[in-house]
């Protein structure tokens, strides 16, 4: 400025002498002509040289920017050489500009970490503030503008005055250092395309930060963002080579095993020891409704219980959001204000700060990972965040690989299960027994419930019920096809699930009143035909059938049909053999009975034939003898004849001639024909004298009133009353025969009226017939339309009773 | 000539007994049962003792195993006059005491040689 100033002081003195010396010489005319001309060339003379001065002023000024320029550059070079940390290369950048900067001005160099949403303090000088290198805030605590500016559009952000902007203060609460800013300046620092960080100028006074200043330092922070890339890439692949050790390891602990949860747990155990945060928790979506499925907790921190629910805000962000969300300090966190996340429950357990990220499994969301910090806030770094994600890929990967050998262990347990249910069934052989295995392990096979057998029966076409015992739970007894889940199940020839029971449109009103809440049923087929159905029902609400279940139900209901079957076919052969065996042992019992009886007239015939023959007899004793002859051989002949009538009547081969008929006049009749014959035996008449006349064939009821006297007789040795009443009861007439004999025994009450079985017993073996009286007279009886049985007390004696129908009923 | 009791419930056999045996010499008693054969045992003394297995009250088992109980009438020769003529029975009836059996239906001849038989044993 001085000099340009000589270059116009100098033509003036110049012009002014000139003139002081021309004016002593010269007139005034001359004189002012001369002063015109010298002034002017003066004045231009001046205003040459002023230009030339100036434009010489300018040249040197830029020159010497450029030396200053270049300086700062060239300090800023030899400063940021070498192998330097991110910090280090911010707080040497900053000690390389400190003297472009007014000494109120607070420069700070910040880091953006993309992954963790944050910027973070490297260095920091200048002005009146204290330098905080280390502190992080996050990327939402910046007022909106700036961020959109900086991170979003990398471009710079500038205030001249914050007084003018309204609500500064309280759009910069989290950032204590911006409060006081009067004037503020944020320069984005942009490397290859990437916001590496940013540049902030702070100055408690309006515009205290020219454009030069900003132009200046705008050049000069191109120039550090390469250097602070190179920096944090170098520091990033450090912290890359950690975390891949650390993942590694974490994998290799949840690799070496093969069970799901234990590989979460020592993966939450894992992680949350090495970044010491208070929890690690697995959150997911059961139902619709997020919760907690797994937790870690370092020592001395209060747990989250599994199960806790409803309000679990990030986890609920990161779901929606379907990416990493970090939160330094849920207090003061906009993000989880969001009422729709749910209350803020982030802060229950006296979480603070947390970070979450989403686990996804076999395509699908299959968890969130969280790490929780109790006690203070945390800014999450990249580090971090990075070495979350990649534990949550391997617990995806390692889930994957659990998942599937633990479905594989499940399928061969439930094989086993199978196998020895099978087992159990095929155990058995007695039907009633298979058939209880078979429920019993059907229901106990897929977990829970209780189990019901039908069999179709192809007669009646409906499904029964195979157990013979009161069914419970409202099962029904029998179905029709399609009816209920098992008649759906047979009909469809398909295994039926159906877990909401209530609201099932097929289900049978017994079952859903009996609580049914979820039933699986099964066809049992063989060669394509279903043969029944095997249901499993639960009333359980939490019961859940699904398609593995109705698989293995199917294999082992096919193999309950088998065993079922044989069962039967065995119980059907062992009752057929038994039958025979019963059926031999009658039969030879029969034979030697009867030979025994027949042998007894047969050596009256012989021998008095043989009297006749060879002794020298009188014509009388000859004519008496023929006679016994005569009555042992008749005697013989009845023998005959009642052995063939039971058989007769038995094969149905022998029909009834009826006539209306007063049984009172059989019975005294036959009383009559009695009484001679055993005199130790008074038979005393009890008849109804109103008795109705009854359509009856009077020869087969003569028949078994006789016998029935007659074994009165028989069984009353030491002789005793015969009491013969008759009645009329309802619809029937019925007729004791009480005799004082021997008795019988309870077990044996029925057993008389069986063919060939005469008592046994030493008081009775001596008793003679042919074994074949009672089952003949309950024969007859029944043939009418009556009932015939005895009722006894041994020692006192029998009462021996049947009765007749007064309307005759169709012989069956 | 020696005494017969014959036990026996079938009227027809009693009388069939004593037609054969009437022209023997030997005194036959008859009996009904058991019972009634062994007081007659006891009160006629017999050189042999002809029973049947069937009869009612004492049946002939009972009627041997009584008559062995007593030392006056064991040595008596017993028979058992019996239509089961199995193995077995006969086995059964040797336990209870019988010198002999005779199946039904019998003729008069082995009914006459069975009674020479013992009664010449016991002479």
């Amino acid at each position: 400025m001085r000099r340009r100033s000589l270059f116009v002081a100098v033509p003036v003195v110049y012009a002014v002498t000139v003139y002081l010396a021309l004016a002593n010489t010269q007139t005034r005319t001359e004189e002012v002509e001369v002063l015109i001309l010298v002034v002017g060339t003066s004045i231009v003379a001046g205003l040459v040289a002023w230009r030339f001065a100036n434009r010489l002023e300018i040249a040197r000024a830029q020159a010497e920017q450029g030396r200053g320029e270049l300086a700062i550059v060239g300090q800023l070079s030899a400063r940021l050489s070498g192998p330097l940390s991110p910090p280090e290369v911010a707080s040497q950048f900053l000690a390389g500009i400190a003297d472009v900067l007014p000494s109120s001005v607070t420069a700070t160099l910040l880091q953006y970490e993309e992954a963790a949403e944050s910027i973070k303090i490297l260095a920091q000088q200048g002005g009146s503030v204290a330098p905080r290198p280390g502190i992080v805030y996050p990327v939402g605590a910046l007022p909106p503008t700036m961020r959109a500016k900086l991170i979003g559009a990398h471009k710079s952000f500038v205030v001249d005055d914050t007084s003018l902007i309204p609500d500064w203060a309280v759009l910069v609460t989290e950032i204590p250092v911006l409060a006081h800013a009067r004037s503020f300046a944020a320069l984005p620092l942009v490397s290859r395309s990437r916001l590496i960080g940013a540049l902030t100028l702070v100055d408690e006074h309006p515009a205290a930060i020219s454009r030069d200043l900003l132009q200046l330092v705008a050049l000069l922070g191109q120039y550090v963002a390469g250097a602070l890339h190179n920096a944090l890439s170098i520091a990033e692949a450090d912290s890359r080579a950690d975390r891949e050790a650390v993942v590694n390891r974490i994998s290799q602990r949840i690799y070496s095993n093969l069970d799901p949860d234990a590989v979460v747990r020592s993966a939450l155990e894992e992680l949350g020891t090495e970044l010491k945060v208070s929890r690690v928790l697995i959150t997911g979506t059961t139902d619709g409704d997020l919760s907690v499925i797994h937790e870690w907790h370092a020592a001395g921190v209060e747990p989250v219980p599994i199960g806790t629910h409803g309000s679990l805000p990030l986890s609920a962000l990161a779901t929606r959001e379907g990416r990493t969300i970090a939160v330094r300090d849920a207090r003061v966190d906009a993000r989880l204000k969001d009422l729709t996340l749910g209350s803020h429950a982030l802060i229950e357990g006296g979480t603070l700060a947390s970070v979450a990220t989403p686990i996804g499994l076999e395509g699908q969301l299959s968890g969130i990972l969280v790490l929780d910090q109790v006690d203070a806030p945390r800014a999450w770094t990249s580090q971090e965040i990075r070495l979350l994600e990649a534990v949550a890929r391997e617990l995806r990967t390692a889930l994957e690989a659990a998942h599937l050998l633990q479905a594989w262990e499940r399928e061969s347990q439930r094989m086993l299960a199978l196998h020895r249910a099978s087992a159990i069934v095929a155990a058995e052989t007695d039907p009633t027994n298979v058939l209880r295995d078979v429920l019993e392990a059907a229901g106990t096979l897929v977990g829970r419930g209780s189990a019901s057998l039908y069999r179709w029966d192809g007669r009646a076409r409906l499904l029964r019920h195979a157990d013979k015992v009161e069914p419970q739970h409202g099962v029904p007894l029998v179905l029709r096809a399609g009816e209920g889940i098992s008649g759906q199940a047979f009909l469809t020839q398909r295994p039926v699930i159906v877990n909401d029971y209530a609201n099932w449109e097929h289900a049978v009103a017994s079952t859903r009143e009996a609580g049914w809440r979820a039933a699986l049923a099964v066809p049992l087929l063989r060669g394509g035909q279903a043969l029944g159905v095997l249901t499993v029902r639960s009333t359980n609400p939490l019961t859940r059938f699904d398609e593995e279940d109705a698989r293995l139900l199917g294999l082992f209901g096919d193999q309950a049909l088998a065993a079922l079957t044989t069962a039967e076919l065995l119980e059907q052969q062992r009752l057929a053999v038994e039958q025979l065996e019963r059926l031999n042992a009658a039969k030879s019992n029969f034979v030697s009975i009867v030979s025994h009886e027949f042998r007894t007239p047969l050596t009256g015939i012989q021998g008095f034939s043989e009297l006749i023959r060879d002794e020298d007899l009188t014509p009388a004793e000859m004519k008496e003898y023929a006679g016994d002859i005569n009555a042992d051989a008749q005697r013989l002949n009845r023998m005959i004849t009642e052995m063939l009538d039971l058989d007769r009547m038995e094969s149905g081969r022998m029909t009834l001639t009826r006539e209306r008929t007063d049984v009172n006049a059989i019975v005294t009749e036959a009383a009559e024909r009695l009484a001679p014959n055993s005199p130790r035996h008074p038979i005393q008449l009890n008849l109804e004298p109103q008795l109705p006349l009854v359509d009856i064939d009077r020869d087969k009821i003569n028949q078994v009133i006789l016998n029935l006297l007659s074994n009165a007789v028989k069984y009353s040795p030491g002789g005793g009353k015969i009491v013969i009443t008759t009645r009329v009861e309802g619809d029937f007439v019925h007729v004791f025969v009480r005799d004082s004999g021997l008795g019988i025994p309870a077990d044996s009450l029925e057993k008389v009226f069986e063919r060939y079985s005469r008592l046994e017993s030493g008081a009775t073996r001596y008793i003679q017939g042919t074994g074949l009286g009672l089952p003949i007279a309950r024969q007859i009886i029944e043939m009418h339309g009556g009932n015939a049985w005895v009722e006894s007390t041994v020692g006192e004696g029998s009462v021996f009773q049947f009765t007749l129908p007064l309307v005759a009923v169709a012989s069956a | 000539m020696g005494k017969i009791v014959f036990c026996e419930d079938d009227p027809m056999i009693q009388k069939l007994v004593v037609a054969a045996l009437r022209g023997s010499g030997h005194e036959l008693h008859i009996a009904s049962d058991g019972e009634e054969g062994l007081a007659l045992v006891r009160t006629v003394r017999p050189d042999l003792i002809f029973s049947d297995v069937s009869m009612p009250r004492l049946d002939g088992y009972q009627l041997g195993d009584a008559l062995k109980a007593s030392p006056d009438t064991a040595p008596i020769p017993l028979v058992f006059v019996t239509a089961s003529v199995q193995r077995s029975q006969i086995a059964e009836a040797a336990l209870h005491g019988a010198a002999g059996v005779l199946p039904k239906p019998f003729t008069m001849a082995e009914l006459r040689s069975k009674v020479d038989e013992l009664m010449t044993r016991t002479k």
